[in-house]
């Protein structure tokens, strides 16, 4: 009788330990979508920090491209059950954007063009956690997948990764977005399955 | 100060919402044929005629004239989740 090598066992015991409850793992990048596409040209593009009166940075695309760019690779992992391991994205870190911004406000709102909005604590986009990312596979991010720029927060469901990006405004209490009003669930941590109210 | 039931003692003049579930029975059947006019621009038409999204992680239907969002119709596994922010109102006709 063969006995059983452990490569593949301990293949799919790796890719499971990396794999949250209730999702499947998927190759291809499935495109979801509330709304009709907004086609927003770089030349166009602005994204802004609202901090309160007095307190908005804002940024054009040249601006944007002349701050720091970092590469990352991260697994994602839609409320939808699908996840996809190692993505890799090239953008600015929340870090670098939020570096004049003073505020006592612990909860933020992300804002799209096209009018999408979700929530998201101001924790969970600082300390290299999240990134307004461009380029998806080495390419400029398609306007299917959110291009010109979107939100990457790649610890949390990825309805909160917000397509076409263009603000984020502070908050001191924490207040529902799009799919969190409509059913889905302020935080939205998969490995704790936090899908829904 | 006052609260609302202080100043408005319920009476005997209501009866409670159970009594809606024949007359709201046409809207249940056949939702899809009601006139519909959005909250937003104020447009009306049939929620058929509506632009319905449903590659997403719920179904959504927007106004085909300003697209603002109607209703939002979420699964939830266990239960389904109906919101209707963007309806100022629903017409139905009578069988």
């Amino acid at each position: 009788m063969a006995i059983p090598t452990s490569g593949f066992t301990g293949r799919r015991k790796n890719r499971d330990a990396n794999l949250p409850p209730g999702q499947y793992l998927t190759d291809s990048f499935p495109v979801l979508s509330a709304g009709p596409t907004p086609h927003v040209l770089p030349a166009d593009w602005t994204f802004r920090v609202d901090a309160g009166p007095g307190q908005t940075h804002q940024w054009n695309w040249e601006q944007l491209q002349a701050l720091p760019q970092e590469d990352v690779t991260r697994d994602i992992h839609c409320v939808t059950h699908w996840s996809k391991f190692g993505t890799t994205w090239r953008g600015v870190s929340l870090d670098t954007l939020f570096e004049d911004v003073e505020s006592e406000a612990e909860y933020t709102m992300v804002h799209s063009y096209g009018g999408y909005t979700t929530n998201v604590p101001l924790d969970d986009l600082l300390d290299g956690k999240a990134w307004i990312v461009h380029e998806f596979d080495g390419e400029p991010l398609a306007p299917a997948h959110g291009g010109p720029a979107r939100l990457l927060v790649p610890h949390l469901y990825f309805w909160k990764s917000a397509k076409w990006v263009n603000g984020i405004r502070l908050m001191e209490q924490d207040l529902p977005g799009f799919w969190e009003t409509n059913g889905y669930n302020m935080y939205g941590d998969p490995w704790r399955e936090e899908r829904y109210w | 100060m006052m609260d609302s039931t202080e100043q408005y003692p319920l009476d005997q003049d209501h009866l409670d919402g159970n009594a809606l579930a024949g007359a709201l029975d046409q809207f249940v059947s056949d939702l899809t044929s009601a006139e519909c006019m959005c909250a937003g621009c104020g447009s009306s038409g049939p929620l058929a005629g509506a632009l319905l999204y449903t590659r997403a992680p719920g179904m959504v239907l927007r106004c085909p004239t300003c697209t603002a969002v109607l209703l939002c119709l979420t699964d939830q596994g266990d239960r389904q989740v109906l919101t209707i922010d963007g309806v100022r109102h629903l017409v139905v006709a009578r069988p």
